[in-house]
């Protein structure tokens, strides 16, 4: 089969470099640590929580707005009501992005009778936040142009492992409009997601037909049962060809996925990718241990479930990368039981206002907006908690010479940014070792000076979340220097 | 004392910058119509690839020759029910092991979108993984073989119920090469299994097929009877087609509107029909995540327990009045369909009902309008709880500027029909210690007027067409697997739906019209 250099041309299509431009597309080096010759792929873990973020008590204390580059220790995050106290211990293991904004995610709405154009991020922002395309409403939905990162790196570097890239999804409330969905293919087609941790689990490691990767299989019976798998696929390839010979452009795409899928499968049979141009040796992993429940019930269950599959899939070197939605329109009576209403009384109560005597309205005092910002920080303590549960977990798990977060990146990011409205000023945080990629252990203000020429300056210029994702792609050894849209170039400045 | 709390949905607030209504994104602001009277369905996308990517050009070309024709030729992934409700056919029996079909995407708060179904990675290995255990099962009910000619007999049975047609030469002899290979070296039940596992995963299996037939000519092409009678069974029962309906298509019988009918419904009268019917109600209401939706455990204790039977009650309500009443769309809503708890709880905050969330969703899903959302500079900062406030003082109150109101005007005085409804869907006559004030007022509509609490809304909406020809929007885009992303396409529908649109036929009728014409029987090729 000859799907990965399809794959291959779809991903320099996607990438706007095209077909000639093949030789350019190569991987800068291996993303690997390479150490006592035990080689150990990077792992990534990108996550969008709920309701937005409130910068107030996520920027260190005392930090000027000059301050564009402060140095993170443990008691620099030990404050009240500090959002990343609960993370201090790794505080080394973060880089704290301030200024970021999904501008590519601007949506523009006309409005009508003033003729002017105005944008919003609000319906935007899954499409765009892991894809960094430009945003379109469709009939379907809000779609993206282009792959996610999650996709792009599965296509590059995923090989040999059980399922190439994952989104999961982690307690949030799916609903109109639709948009929660992570992940995007090379054409920008939605993919689907797993929701169930016991799900998650089975798609792990419950292959019962399908050698982990690399596993070398010896015995007769094993050879035997490998090359009628083959022959299975093959007979599938077959068909899925013969169907794809009868369909127009636009349909062919969706047997192109089919038959990626089937080259997947096929490569594995065969015990290793030739395909892959990065090679990990075989993990001899211990049994790993199935969740205790099968479907979700509060958000903590969730996210402790989906967290556990998580780090052991990773450390099992199953899957390498994931996108997750987690937690997105929850979180009210369970996290912050005192708050009825997340969304009235705290994403929209962070300003004072003077209200509207006209109207009756009562001004919004300051004790109002403090209060507001204080649960909205308790709402984002409590995922910094879960995320250095995780990271303690990962700490703890052996990988190659080091441990697992030596070798994985967190990305986490929120639905919204500060304003509670759209994709302005979305806080990122990047967290774990990351095969040290990256300058850990700072806080980095790219605070905007001027605003945004594109959008009549009344948008102000933040850094692009696109350069963030280049650099990620980078850190993976992807040699790219422009991700989603075309208007923005270049990597994030001042964190290699 | 409970604590006051706005009940504003999270999808749009206030317009600052938006004076007057305003558009669909990209839309010119000339031609902008947020809510125009009986301009449904706003978001208009036309030239975009609405059909999925297909090319509008080759549509408009097809029009031409016939109208009805919207659907592009097309191949569409069985949807998880779908793949499970054929996989408990064959095997005649539950399977042996779960099959951990991933989440397929919404659209539109469907996931039946043919574009978005597709044999993922995930879902390739999902099925890859699961296949030998179902494989196993399917052989174990065989009659027992040891030679070519038998297995070539069961393999060739087995694949023609999975294909819902008989297999090619070529793709028997491709399954049964699988077989004659894998006998080699294994025992005959073995090689069976291995020559099942490639009919339980294959495209053949995993695709419908709308093309018509590979050598017809011309842009407009007619569906094949096995077509026809996949199509009509997925969307009439969930289900692959039964015998008799194979019968029916083999015959030709389905190839005229009359013979479509006739098995219509007949299988409207399945249980499958009933899950169907059930399935589309959950989605168009929105219900399917009610199970994450928290409440107030203080102010309502029982809502865990009380959440499978609204959404049951739901469903029955929409299933039993459209299957065994034949309702009208004018019987749906005046027998209730407004006030189901379900509805009412899903479009709620934790404590407190939400007028903006229940207009809104009369405002998009049963009036086909957009809302756009706010505009990304604007800070709203809402009015601090006042606990002498009802829910209605306070969302009156903090969007009555002029401002607010442009978007606001759309949704609040339809939500505040409901108030005589608590944050769980429960009847309530005061709300804070104050008599509930129901009354409100649809604008920018075909029913434009005041009305007092939900009946009277219910009344009005009976009497517009927007909301007729929006329920059948609704319902083509879940059982198509397409949402009409043009104008002609809206045309086609709303021509093809006349007698319902107008008031006269139920909507099971609604569904056999459809079900009758062009927009279900042809396809365009868009690309050759």
């Amino acid at each position: 089969m000859s799907s990965m250099s399809q794959q291959r041309r779809r991903f320099l299509k996607a990438l706007g470099l095209g077909a000639t431009a093949l030789p350019f597309l190569r991987l800068l080096e291996s993303s690997a640590v390479q150490a006592g010759g035990v080689a150990r792929p990077m792992r990534l873990l990108a996550l969008c929580s709920g309701f937005g973020g409130h910068w107030g008590y996520l920027r260190p204390p005392g930090v000027a707005s000059s301050d564009t580059d402060v140095v993170l220790t443990p008691e620099l995050l030990t404050y009240d009501n500090s959002v990343l106290e609960p993370l201090k211990g790794f505080a080394s293991q973060m880089l704290v992005l301030e200024g970021m904004a999904r501008t590519t995610g601007l949506m523009p709405y006309a409005a009508k009778g003033t003729g002017r154009t105005y944008y919003s991020g609000h319906d935007g922002y899954a499409p765009t936040a892991f894809t960094g395309s430009a945003v379109s409403e469709q009939p379907s939905g809000n779609v993206p142009t282009g792959p996610s990162i999650d996709f792009v790196l599965g296509q590059q570097l995923g090989a040999g492992t059980a399922v190439r890239s994952l989104q999961i999804g982690v307690g949030s409330v799916r609903g109109i409009p639709d948009q929660v969905n992570l992940s995007y293919n090379m054409s920008g087609a939605a993919q689907p997601a797993i929701e169930d941790p016991a799900a998650f689990y089975r798609q792990m490691f419950g292959s019962a037909g399908v050698p982990s990767s690399g596993t070398p299989m010896v015995d007769d019976s094993a050879n035997i049962r490998r090359a009628q798998d083959l022959s299975i696929v093959n007979a599938l390839s077959s068909s899925a060809k013969r169907l794809q010979g009868r369909l127009g452009a636009t349909e062919k795409a969706k047997l192109d996925d089919h038959l990626a899928a089937l080259a997947d499968i096929e490569n594995r049979l065969n015990g290793a990718s030739t395909t892959d141009p990065v090679k990990f040796p075989p993990v001899a992993c211990d049994s790993p241990v199935v969740p205790a429940k099968g479907t979700t019930g509060t958000l903590q269950e969730a996210t402790d479930l989906h967290f556990d599959v998580l780090t052991q899939a990773f450390a099992c070197d199953r899957t390498r990368f994931v996108v997750a939605d987690w937690g997105i329109d929850r979180g009210t009576v369970e996290v912050l039981p005192d708050v009825k209403d997340l969304h009235g009384e705290v994403a929209h109560q962070l300003e004072e206002s003077g209200g509207d005597p006209a109207n009756n309205i009562p001004p919004t005092t300051k004790a109002m907006t403090d209060l507001a910002k204080l649960n909205m920080g308790k709402l984002q303590r409590w995922y910094a908690t879960q995320l250095a549960s995780l990271m303690t977990r990962m700490s703890q798990t052996p990988d190659g010479d080091g441990t697992l977060l030596d070798n994985t990146l967190i990305i986490w990011s929120s639905d919204f940014g500060e304003n509670v409205h759209g994709g302005l000023n979305v806080p990122h945080i990047l967290l774990g070792g990351a095969q040290k990629k990256f300058r850990m252990g700072r806080y980095l203000n790219f605070a905007p000076t001027s605003g945004h020429p594109a959008y009549n300056n009344d948008i102000p210029l933040y850094q692009p979340h696109n350069r963030l994702l280049v650099s990620v792609l980078q850190a993976f050894g992807l040699d790219v220097n422009q991700f989603g849209s075309d208007e923005y170039m270049g990597g994030l400045p001042n964190i290699t | 004392m409970r604590t006051i709390t706005l009940g504003i949905t999270w999808l749009a607030l206030g317009l600052t910058a938006c004076k007057g209504d305003v558009s669909a994104p990209g839309a010119p602001a000339a031609t902008a119509s947020g809510g125009s009277a009986g301009a449904a369905g706003t978001t208009s996308t036309a030239g975009q690839s609405g059909a999925g990517g297909a090319s509008t050009a080759a549509l408009a070309a097809c029009a031409v020759e016939s109208p009805s024709t919207i659907i592009p030729a097309r191949v569409r992934r069985l949807s998880k029910s779908e793949f499970a409700q054929s996989l408990a056919q064959l095997l005649g029996a539950p399977p042996v092991v779960t099959i951990d079909f991933p989440v397929d995407p919404l659209s539109g708060g469907y996931d039946t979108n043919a574009n978005d179904l597709r044999v993922t990675s995930l879902l390739a290995n999902t099925l890859f993984d699961a296949v030998p255990a179902l494989a196993a099962q399917a052989v174990a009910t065989m009659a027992p073989c040891d030679a070519s000619a038998c297995a070539a007999q069961l393999l060739g049975d087995f694949a023609m119920r999975a294909y819902r047609r008989p297999p090619s030469a070529q793709e028997l002899s491709e399954i049964v090469g699988v077989y004659t290979a894998a006998r080699a070296a294994s025992d005959a039940p073995t090689a069976l299994t291995r020559a099942v596992s490639v009919i339980l995963q294959s495209p053949d299996f995993l695709y419908s097929t709308e093309l018509g037939a590979p050598d017809a000519t011309g842009k407009v092409v007619q569906l094949l009877p096995h077509e026809l009678a996949t199509q009509l069974a997925f969307l009439v029962t969930g289900m692959p087609p039964d015998a008799e309906l194979s019968a029916a298509a083999a015959s030709g019988a389905l190839n005229s509107p009359d013979g479509r009918e006739t098995q219509a419904r007949r299988l409207l009268k399945t249980a499958g029909a009933r899950a169907v019917w059930n399935t589309f109600a959950t989605q168009w209401f929105e219900l399917a995540e009610i199970d994450k939706l928290e409440k107030d455990p203080t102010a309502f204790p029982d809502w865990k327990s009380a959440r499978p039977k609204l959404v049951s009650d739901a469903q029955g309500f929409v299933t039993g009045h459209v299957l065994d009443q034949n309702a009208t769309f004018t019987d749906l809503l005046n027998a209730g369909l407004l006030t189901q708890p379900a509805f009412l709880a899903r479009h709620a905050q934790s404590l407190d009902d939400s007028p903006v969330q229940r207009g809104h969703f009369v405002r998009t899903r049963m009036l086909c309008q957009d809302i756009p959302p706010p505009p990304q500079t604007l800070k709203i900062t809402l009015p601090p709880p006042d606990p002498t406030l009802t829910t209605r003082e306070r969302i009156v109150a903090h969007t009555a500027s002029e401002t607010c109101q442009v978007c606001h005007s759309l949704m609040n005085p339809i939500g505040f029909a409901f108030e005589g409804f608590d944050a769980m869907g429960r009847p309530r006559t005061t709300d804070n210690g104050k008599p509930v004030d129901t009354t409100g007022a649809l604008t920018q509509t075909d029913v434009d007027g005041t009305f007092n609490g939900p009946v009277e809304l219910a009344a009005k909406l009976a009497q517009s067409a927007s909301a007729r020809e929006c329920f059948a929007r609704q319902w083509f885009q879940f059982a198509s697997g397409m949402p009409l992303g043009t104008d002609a396409a809206r045309a086609a529908l709303a021509k093809e739906a006349d007698a319902f649109v107008k008031g006269s036929q139920s909507v099971a009728d609604m569904t056999i019209s459809l079900l009758r014409s062009d927009l279900f029987s042809t396809r365009c090729r868009v690309e050759n």
